[in-house]
């Protein structure tokens, strides 16, 4: 019970203090229980506790379906993480490059590729090719260009954050800058910014819905049909706001077990704070 | 380029239907991230818990999910905010990106409170003042410059975020966009391009407004040392 | 420096344990009974028709029929969230509605069982890439024939002509007709003709646009907007749904004549097409199709001409 935050922000609490917080709790948690009774009273009032709109997500048939809808965003969302840490690493490969034209180019590409929407950016492959790039493509390019600039900045900060001395001993011992970067420098800036990476990539999951928008037949699309062919849309998408979160937490969860593994082989000081910065930056 | 010469106003009340979005989103959710950060910082563990799962539940959900619940499910429950329908698909749409920005905004405030030294916390109780005082008087507004530039990045994710409302039923720069390429078949590029270029000014000029306000936050902390 | 450093997070299996309970499931086996969406409730006869499989068929220069051959199969471009006209069940994946009938009808004149038909999910946007695309061989999902897309696809029919209706609740009397939209709110799909149609003759009214009209007829139920508007067929397969809740006005302002897409050229296969349709419409092919799923809102309507242009 003596995490830093109580012993420091606040007294260890003395019977006033306890019986002050315990009032504050009460009245802080009887709002917020009064939020969520009211919204529960609205799904009361409109019937949605209902079993019959329950009832179509307990059946097998529905469930394969709903599997093959999560499928759909997973196959978007796996396609656009692999091409954008690929176009991640170019572009940072581009902008720590030893030719300043090369950097210039880089830099021009990262700025240009995350400062539009990533709908706009889907729109363009739709639109910009008349309907000829399939919307599965157009989902994930647009995702690939939007996060891959962003890969590349994590990943730039990953290495401008390693000791000198990891670069020079590279050099010491004759291999080229390319070579430094790719064998020395990135793999020890992917364990470092870990946290950041696995945050973007999970913006990248939840921005496939975003091809929900250009048409795409993926998971929010399913539970917008179904729900409107079983007339249940809140449950049907409180249903996939539960598959998506699952989804994201599982990921997270992954990332923080690989997470404990790697960070012992980096020479980078591990900062929890400039990932969490950084996590935002992403939404 | 015509196309974009003669649709100027479309495009202008487009932008302008995006700045409106991203205003009422920003003072939103700026005040729910705080009071969320407040919760996952206070005393009470039950109010932590709530903090701790708001964030973790509307972090991870898709901001296209909210929105698109937000419209279609919200006028079910009978939950409304006015007749006028445009501004209701506005408040809806205003809703769902306040709940899903406010999220990240807590976040970056509460790493925000992290990064101010123990010494600053314990200074302000040793001179006596409680919980609130020592949060409102000497660590936020700490934590508030620590902030600003992860801050600046929300708020930029938060305006190009404003494009999911497009799919409410909210006229801004998206919906322009879709109006014009469907009535200049022959100049979709021209179209694409202008949206985008409108997007990169309105980010350009959101940029500029952080970086003043964090020349004055820094100019301000060097009086307070002086 | 020292930091104050916040407590530990609740653990995220929380989370996981809830989604993993939500996809495993108290099961039960296939589908649930249609709630009122899928043929049974929209259709007045009850048993699925079926048609005659055509045995001796010989067309010779048509491309996209030589494709359907070698392949076995007919690939078919339908809607998939249109009630009545063309709709995937969520659960079983299969589609029904009058466009689903027509596409059976027709593939059976070419001699094709409906097994061997591949339906294909198509939104108003990718129709004509779709066809151009080769990704299917014919779509027929509520498609206007205008001179417009005449320029990049080909068309048989009309099999039907629809035109634009309003659809209201079945309690509203006010609406009665187009020229009673004053100040009333009307939902479309952005960027459709029905829209642009509202926008320009009857400015009065307030429009509110979303991408697909499920969305549009959703908002209906929920009071957030008092009518609908498209054409009628689409309108009627929501009302013959939910008759209880939803009305068509029943006054068509426009004339909509919906064609099958073919690929741009393929003039035999058209006129195939054609041949097909104008048969259904004297064996009672047709009628049978469309009492099975429009006929249950109450209409029996002229089958119309076919146009050989």
């Amino acid at each position: 019970m003596s995490s830093r935050i109580d012993s420091v922000l606040y007294d260890a609490p003395g019977p006033r203090a306890r019986r002050l917080n315990a009032v504050l709790t009460v009245v802080g948690v009887l709002v917020i229980a009064a939020v969520v009774g009211w919204v529960v009273w609205k799904l009361e009032a409109a019937g949605q506790f209902s079993a019959s709109l329950w009832s179509p997500f307990t059946y097998s048939d529905i469930q394969t379906q709903l599997a093959a809808a999560w499928w759909e965003t997973m196959k978007v969302a796996l396609t656009a993480i692999a091409l954008s840490i690929v176009l991640g690493a170019v572009l940072a490969a581009g902008r720590l490059s030893t030719s300043a034209a090369l950097r210039r180019v880089a830099a021009t590409l990262v700025t240009l590729f995350r400062t539009p929407p990533v709908l706009l950016l889907m729109f363009w492959f739709f639109y910009g090719a008349r309907g000829q790039i399939p919307l599965f493509w157009c989902a994930v390019l647009g995702l690939t260009i939007y996060n891959g600039a962003f890969l590349a900045e994590i990943l730039r900060a990953g290495v401008q954050a390693l000791p000198k001395g990891q670069a020079e001993a590279g050099l010491a011992i004759g291999l080229t800058p390319g070579q430094v970067l790719w064998t020395v420098q990135l793999p020890q800036a992917v364990r470092s910014m870990l946290p950041s990476l696995v945050s973007q990539i999970v913006v990248i999951l939840k921005d496939t819905a975003l091809a929900y928008i250009i048409g795409y037949s993926e998971l929010l699309r399913w539970g917008q049909q179904a729900g409107s062919f079983y007339f249940n849309l809140i449950p049907a998408f409180i249903v996939i706001a539960v598959v998506y979160v699952g989804t994201n937490m599982v990921i997270s969860a992954l990332a923080k077990v690989l997470e404990r593994r790697m960070s012992t082989h980096t020479a980078a000081r591990v900062t929890p704070q400039a990932a969490t910065a950084q996590a935002g930056a992403a939404a | 380029m015509q196309v974009i010469v003669d649709n100027l106003d479309a495009f202008g009340r487009g932008a302008w239907g995006t700045i409106v979005l991203f205003f009422w989103s920003t003072l939103g959710s700026l005040v729910l991230g705080t009071l969320l950060a407040v919760f996952r910082v206070s005393p009470s563990p039950a109010l932590r818990a709530v903090g701790t799962i708001y964030v973790n539940l509307f972090r991870n959900t898709p901001l296209t999910l909210i929105m698109v619940f937000c419209v279609l499910c919200l006028p079910i429950l009978q939950i409304t905010f006015t007749e006028d329908s445009g501004r209701q698909y506005r408040a809806y749409a205003v809703l769902a990106l306040v709940a899903y920005t406010s999220s990240f905004v807590c976040e970056a405030i509460r790493s925000g409170i992290n990064t101010v030294p123990v010494g600053q916390a314990e200074a302000a109780r040793a001179i006596g003042l409680p919980f609130t005082k020592v949060l409102s008087l000497v660590v936020l507004p700490q934590a508030f410059r620590a902030v600003v530039p992860p801050l600046g990045s929300i708020l930029n994710a938060l305006l190009k975020n404003t494009s999911v409302a497009s799919a409410a039923n909210n006229f801004e720069l998206i919906s322009a966009m879709r109006g014009l390429v469907e009535q200049n078949g022959n100049a979709v590029i021209a179209v694409l391009i202008g949206t985008t270029v409108t997007y990169v000014v309105l980010a350009l000029l959101l940029f500029a407004g952080v970086e003043v306000l964090e020349r004055a936050l820094d100019r301000d902390r060097k009086g307070a040392r002086a | 420096m020292r930091t104050i450093r916040s407590r530990h997070r609740v653990s995220a299996l929380a989370g996981v344990a809830t989604a993993l309970l939500a996809l495993s499931a108290c099961g039960q086996e296939g589908s649930p009974e249609t709630a009122g969406g899928g043929t049974e409730s929209s259709g007045g006869s009850s048993a699925a028709p079926t048609y005659a499989v055509a045995s001796d068929v010989a067309i010779t220069g048509s491309p996209t029929y030589d494709k359907i051959t070698s392949a076995g199969k007919v690939v078919i471009g339908v809607k998939a969230d249109q009630p009545g006209i063309g709709q995937k069940d969520p659960g079983s994946g299969e589609y029904a509605g009058f466009d689903i009938e027509m596409a059976k009808l027709m593939a059976a004149k070419l001699g094709l069982t409906p097994d061997q038909i591949e339906f294909v999910e198509t939104v108003s946007a990718n129709r004509e890439p779709f066809l151009q695309q080769g990704t299917v061989d014919m779509v027929i999902a509520s498609y206007t024939i205008n001179d417009k897309r005449k320029e990049v696809v080909d068309f048989a029919g009309p099999y039907y002509v629809a035109g634009q209706d309003l659809l209201v609740r079945a309690d509203d009397d006010s609406i009665t007709g187009p020229d009673a939209l004053a100040g009333k709110k009307v939902c479309s799909v952005e960027g459709s003709t029905p829209a642009t149609r509202i926008r320009d003759e009857h400015p009065d009214a307030t429009l509110v646009t979303f991408d697909a009209y499920s969305k549009c007829v959703q908002q209906l139920t929920s009071n957030a907007v008092d009518a609908v508007t498209t054409d009628d067929a689409i309108l009627r397969g929501y009302a013959a749904q939910q008759p209880d809740a939803l009305k068509v006005v029943g006054e068509p302002f426009s004339e909509e004549p919906y064609g099958i897409g073919l690929p741009k050229g393929d003039t035999v296969l058209r006129n195939t097409l054609n041949d097909a349709i104008e048969a259904a419409v004297s064996d009672g092919d047709w009628k049978k199709a469309y009492d099975f799923t429009l006929g249950g809102s109450g209409t029996d309507p002229e089958p119309p001409a076919v146009d050989r242009y």
